[in-house]
């Protein structure tokens, strides 16, 4: 049973890799499981497979993570903790069981009451799971059936890819821990924490940062990989993004895999810092993509224009990026290293990895005046 | 904020099949197997599991006592559909158990007193059907489907039972489930088991014939060859129309105007509609497959089916492929579905012994009063059947009251037993005497051995009782009192003759009706009328049967007794073998 967890950085090719390394399988008539957390990632999974291959093998299935852990996890052996079928999934943005505004618990939400499972701490009164505590049901019914769905698992596939690992959190580690039980005879992990961008920090159950994530994994037995290189980003691109997590310790220096850039960019490439009046311009000159906090950031700068979230950007790869940075992300690229310290989570600083990396040739900020970051340059015309 | 994950079908794109060379995959994932199968308030059982054997299972029993259900209930439950027709209220009520809808009416009306029907089929090979959401609670593979009250549509059910003329139970208010037991939601467009009824009853033109015939073609037509014929046929449709004599046809058609200001053009159907499997049909040396004689439509069906081009089919069901069959038709089919069946599961049901035997007695599933799958049978038993198929086997198991013979003259003597004391022949009671002939009473035995079923033996003692009898059921039957045997327990009682010389007997005028009856005209006038004493006639009629010719003197004596008017008497033996009590 081999488990890899491997660490690729932003641009790395990992969908490509991943898609390689299934098909592989697939051809070997091995049956292949691919998890991933988003809906887009699923597209990119599936359209990796297909740039390959041309189309999806049917031993190769790609699922979302809600979908695994209702369709696999749950409803095979729920009657174990709940007696009638989890008709679907209620997606919750918050703690369901909080009373809206407040930090207390609405009455009767507790998990068992006396001996009893209570359906009300899984379940809507319409009987769909609440995705806040699909993991934790999943983890149960495995906890219950004395392992029956892991077993299941490793009857039905030989190969079990876990995409965008960073995105899995508290009780979906004690769903990767079950799965483990079973022989499925390969379990690969792959993702990158720099880009953990969604943080359900409701929850107390560990692990939560990307330290503890990264414990939990060895501790799991997994050998750790990592693959410090971009398919994307031109060298001085990499070199600003891993800056922001170099005082962590964590990772290799990323080495672009980018030798020409092609002349139509060539005259525009690296780190630019474009005042905040002339932003305009840039992007009249340029056309950059923008990437922004939300959509109420500079609603008449980036009206008509291509402008993503940056958690909305997640996976994609653009030309040029302009970003407007929000305080933090300013701080940090006028040069002060600290800038992130004071927050509770990585979501800040690993946004503004995303952000960052989207970039093949030019990124620019939008820049109120002080020092640079090294590496960029104030942008004159 | 959660990102926005869904569950997405099109992505979530589940394998139908792991098909593949590889070797451990098909080593673990294994053929597709109903392994058992369970039904409750399904037509005519209440409540009944069914266990299949992996190959072939035939299906044996009398008129009426649900074999046919059995095959219903396979498709119902693997196609979500009955005889390829879709659920819908009217066929729901043809597929509830008539003791349960009665219950429902006659009861208090509440609902949970409806009825909920459930049809399981427990399978091996496709671990995703795998989990524990069966009435066994088991942890298994297999799919289930529940016909039951659609709770959503309580706000309806009041008014209707309240209405005061509940005549029926309101299918119109039920759903059914359809699932893996898994509790994952199935669809009929990825079946996770294909399974294929040939049904010669849906070749009747009400039954949709032509898109059966064309499930059965689609069959018969490998995967990737579907898309092609379709595409060709959309070609011919465009030539068609593109056709000199069509076009001038069609400039004719209208010339003047007079029919329509606009065009007016005769065109082959192009509409999506208009796929091949909708409009081509199966000819056989040029005669459309509707056309051709039954006998012929039967063999093809069955033939496709089986070799299955397409290779998507895991269980193939046939209703009695002896239909519309000669005897030789039937031979070579059976010879087809013996040697042709490449590891697919063969359901089929049967009233032909010769079927069976063929196939192999030791397949069979009896559906009597309660269902029997035969095991342990002798494997001599199953060879001399396979070599030596014409035996009445079907006969033995379907009878409730069997009675072995070894000649045809103890079945004609048992026959006249029985008409003198009932006035009715035996088998106007359901009483079967088989002579055994050839292979003798241990094939038959062995089947009854095995399935324990009732039968008695009328056997010749030849001269020893204790040993040809006595140690004789007790070296193979010690301890199967459902089988009985019937023989004269004197040793000069050899056989049916002696034995009846010596009811005779006892005086000579006695003997001397029974010789009468039992020689000929010209025998009884001379050579019996020569014998001195009561002796002499008594070892004159016993020796009789051991000159020449013994076996057809002892058939001609036989038809005698059966045909006479006179009264002779019948040894006990005999009578007791005859005698079924109230």
């Amino acid at each position: 049973m081999a488990r890899k967890l491997l660490l690729a950085s932003a641009g790395a090719g990992k969908s490509e890799r991943i898609a390689k390394e299934a098909l592989k399988r697939a051809s070997h008539g091995r049956k292949v499981l691919l998890l991933t957390y988003t809906i887009n990632n699923q597209f990119e999974l599936v359209r990796a497979i297909c740039r390959i291959n041309k189309f999806q093998p049917e031993n190769i299935v790609v699922k979302g993570w809600f979908s695994f852990l209702l369709e696999d996890m749950i409803r095979p052996y729920q009657r174990c903790v709940l007696d009638k079928r989890v008709s679907g999934i209620a997606f919750d943005s918050r703690n369901p069981h909080l009373v809206e505004g407040k930090t207390f618990y609405i009455r009767g939400r507790t998990e068992k009451i006396g001996d009893h499972w209570n359906p009300r701490h899984y379940v809507t009164r319409g009987n769909d799971a609440h995705t806040y505590y699909l993991a934790k049901l999943a983890a149960r019914v495995h906890q219950q059936s004395g392992g029956k769905p892991a077993h299941r698992l490793a009857e039905i596939y030989d190969a079990v890819f876990i995409d965008e690992i960073q995105d899995l959190v508290g009780w979906d580690f004690a769903v990767v821990r079950a799965m483990l039980e079973a022989s499925i005879a390969e379990f690969d992990c792959v993702g990158d924490f720099r880009q953990s961008i969604y943080e359900t920090s409701e929850t107390s159950k560990k692990p939560q940062t990307s330290a503890e994530k990264l414990a939990e994994f060895t501790a799991m037995g997994f050998a750790i990989d990592d693959l410090a290189i971009s398919w994307r980003c031109i060298q001085s691109i990499c070199d600003l993004a891993d800056r922001l997590h170099a005082s962590d310790g964590l990772y290799s220096p990323t080495k672009s895999q980018i030798t020409v850039v092609p002349p139509e960019h060539a005259g525009h490439q690296g780190i630019f810092a474009v005042p905040a009046a002339r932003m305009k311009e840039y992007i009249e000159t340029y056309n950059p993509v923008i990437l922004r906090r939300n959509r109420q950031t500079e609603e008449a700068l980036c009206d008509g224009r291509a402008a993503y979230n940056f958690g909305e950007s997640k996976g994609m790869g653009f030309e040029r990026v302009l970003i407007i940075p929000p305080d933090p992300h300013a701080k940090f690229l006028c040069g002060d290293t600290t800038a992130f310290k004071k927050a509770k989570t990585d979501e800040s600083r690993n946004k503004l990895y995303v952000a960052i990396t989207r970039a093949k040739y030019s990124v620019a900020f939008c820049y109120k005046g002080g020092s640079v970051v090294t590496g960029a340059q104030i942008w004159s015309p | 904020m959660m990102p926005p994950v869904q569950h997405s079908p099109a992505l979530a794109y589940t394998s139908r099949r792991a098909k593949s060379a590889h070797k451990n995959n098909t080593e673990r994932k294994g053929m597709k197997r109903i392994k058992k199968l369970r039904v409750k308030n399904f037509k005519k059982f209440a409540d009944e599991t069914f266990e299949f054997n992996d190959d072939i299972n035939i299906l044996v029993g009398d008129n009426e006592c649900g074999k046919s259900s059995v095959l219903e209930a396979i498709e119902l439950c693997l196609n979500y559909c009955h005889r390829g027709r879709p659920l819908s209220p009217e066929v729901m009520a043809e597929l509830f158990n008539s003791a349960c809808m009665e219950k429902y009416i006659k009861g208090d009306l509440s609902q949970t007193s409806l009825p909920e029907l459930l049809i399981e089929a427990y399978v091996e090979g496709d671990p995703e059907l795998k989990g524990n959401n069966n009435s066994e609670g088991a942890d298994t593979q297999g799919i289930s489907l529940k016909m039951l009250f659609n709770p959503e549509l309580t706000p309806y059910y009041a008014p209707f039972a309240t209405s005061g003329k509940v005549l029926t139970v309101p299918f119109e208010l039920y759903k059914i489930e359809w699932m893996s037991f898994a509790w994952k939601p199935l669809a009929q467009v990825a079946k996770p088991i294909g399974c294929l009824f040939v049904d010669p009853t849906r070749l009747h033109p009400t039954m949709g014939r032509s898109r059966y015939i064309n499930s059965i073609i689609n069959a018969s037509v490998d995967k990737h060859a579907r898309p092609m014929l379709n595409l060709t046929y959309r070609h011919l449709k465009i030539e068609f129309n593109e056709k000199g004599d069509v076009k001038a046809i069609n400039a004719q058609l209208n010339a003047a105007n007079e029919l329509s200001t606009k065009k007016l053009e005769i065109v082959a159907d192009i509409t999506p509609s208009g796929s091949w499997d909708s409009n081509l049909a199966l000819a056989v040396d040029d005669i459309s497959f509707a056309h051709i004689g039954k006998g012929e439509q039967n063999q093809i069906q069955i033939k496709v089916a089986i070799q299955n081009r397409a290779k998507d089919v895991d269980v193939v069901m046939l209703e009695e492929p002896e239909n519309h069959l000669s005897h030789i038709n039937l031979i070579q089919l059976v010879s087809y579905i013996e040697k042709k069946n490449a590891g697919k599961q063969i359901f089929l049901t049967t009233h032909s012994s010769y079927v069976l035997n063929k196939l192999s007695i030791e397949k069979l599933c009896l559906l009597s009063k309660k269902y029997e799958k035969l095991k342990n049978i002798d494997a001599g038993t199953i060879k001399t059947l396979k070599r030596l198929p014409g035996y009445d086997t079907l006969r033995l198991v379907l009878s409730q009251r069997v009675i072995l013979v070894e000649g045809p003259s103890d079945e004609l003597v048992l026959k006249k037993i029985y008409l003198a004391a009932n006035g009715r022949l035996p088998e106007e009671d359901g009483i079967d005497i088989i002579v055994v002939r050839g292979i003798g009473f241990k094939v038959y035995l062995d089947i009854a051995k095995a399935l324990k079923h009732s039968v008695r033996v009328v056997k010749d003692n030849d001269g020893d009782y204790q040993k040809n009898i006595v140690e004789w059921k007790k070296e193979d039957y010690d301890g199967c009192d459902f089988i009985e045997c019937f023989s004269p327990e004197n040793n000069d009682e050899r056989s049916l003759e002696p034995a009846l010389v010596a009811a005779n007997g006892e005086n000579v005028a006695s003997l001397d009706i029974l010789a009468k009856v039992m020689l000929s005209g010209k025998t009884y006038a001379g050579e019996y009328a020569a014998c001195a004493d009561l002796a002499g006639k008594r070892a004159f009629l016993t020796g009789w049967y051991l000159t020449d010719g013994g076996p057809k003197k002892k058939v001609d004596s036989a038809m005698r007794i059966f045909d006479t008017a006179e009264t002779i008497k019948y040894p006990d033996y005999l009578k007791k073998a005859v005698s079924f009590g109230a």
